[in-house]
């Protein structure tokens, strides 16, 4: 078992995540561009095997526009029937996930 | 705050869950190739790193034994989606990193909440399938939009701002 606080992508290399449990948080970071806290919602998922190993840690973006790919799955916790394979590009305005849901039993 | 709900890309992943194979599909695929310039500059690697946020990205890919689906979903403004598909098709056989693609024929499909004449015509003249999906939130969101500019609803929110104003609000 891996104990990390969080998973950080890698740009051009897709992980493989297995999510359990979600929630949905505000948080105030702040602007770097106001120089403010403004309010933020994150999702936050906590991930119990990345690729392919078990870990205790968590998956989260406050990019809401990611966050929407996970949308169909988040009632009912569909999610824990798939991994979710996502692949980051790029940073800042320009980053871009691509998201390929697996179903578990296809493994 | 107003926060800017994410609709286009919820419909996408709306419409794959739904409608899809599981496992067959990945949204949000960068299409073309890398200048070869580039690579002969900064190498594979680098120069795919560097140029992928450039990339245009289509909204899905669905592999199928014979059949490679480029799909476009568009809510709002389908005209626009009949190009972007023509554009993507364009650039399908010079992409080399597609996923699970392994020489099968190219598709296009474009999905929207209904069809209007016009881009049906266009659509059908370029051989692209036509799909109807209208999951239940598209349909208050149209309906809302549809309300935006009549004396009511701007009168609810010509309050709500003024409200926000008096109270401090953002």
């Amino acid at each position: 078992m891996v104990l990390q606080s969080y998973v950080e992508l890698k740009p051009g290399v897709p992980s493989r995540m297995h999510f359990v449990e979600h929630w949905v948080e505000t948080i105030s970071p702040t602007d770097p561009l106001l120089g403010r806290a403004l309010p933020k919602r994150r999702l936050r998922f906590a991930v119990d095997e990345l690729n392919g190993q078990a870990v205790t840690t968590y998956y989260s973006t406050m990019s809401q526009k990611h966050a929407a790919d996970f949308e169909p799955y988040l009632p009912d916790k569909k999610y824990r029937s798939y991994d979710f394979i996502v692949t980051l590009s790029g940073s800042g305005w320009q980053t871009e996930y691509q998201v390929q849901p697996v179903p578990r039993a296809v493994r | 705050m107003t926060e800017r709900l994410e609709r286009e890309r919820r419909y996408v992943a709306d419409y794959a869950a739904q409608k899809l194979p599981p496992g067959s599909y990945i949204t949000n695929v960068a299409m073309g190739a890398i200048p070869a310039e580039i690579i002969a500059k900064y190498g594979l690697e680098a120069g795919r790193k560097l140029f992928q946020p450039s990339r245009p990205r289509i909204d899905l890919v669905h592999w199928l034994p014979n059949h490679y689906y480029l799909i476009e979903c568009k809510i709002r403004e389908p005209k626009q989606a009949v190009g972007d598909l023509l554009y993507y098709l364009g650039l399908a056989p010079a992409t080399y990193d597609l996923p699970n693609y392994d020489g099968q024929k190219y598709m296009a499909r474009l999905v929207v909440p209904w069809i209007i004449p016009s881009v049906r015509t266009a659509a059908e003249h370029y051989g692209f399938e036509i799909v109807e999906f209208l999951p239940p939130w598209v349909e208050d969101y149209v309906r809302e939009r549809q309300h935006y500019f009549s004396r009511e609803y701007k009168e609810v929110r010509d309050e709500k701002m003024r409200l926000r104003k008096s109270l401090g609000v953002e």
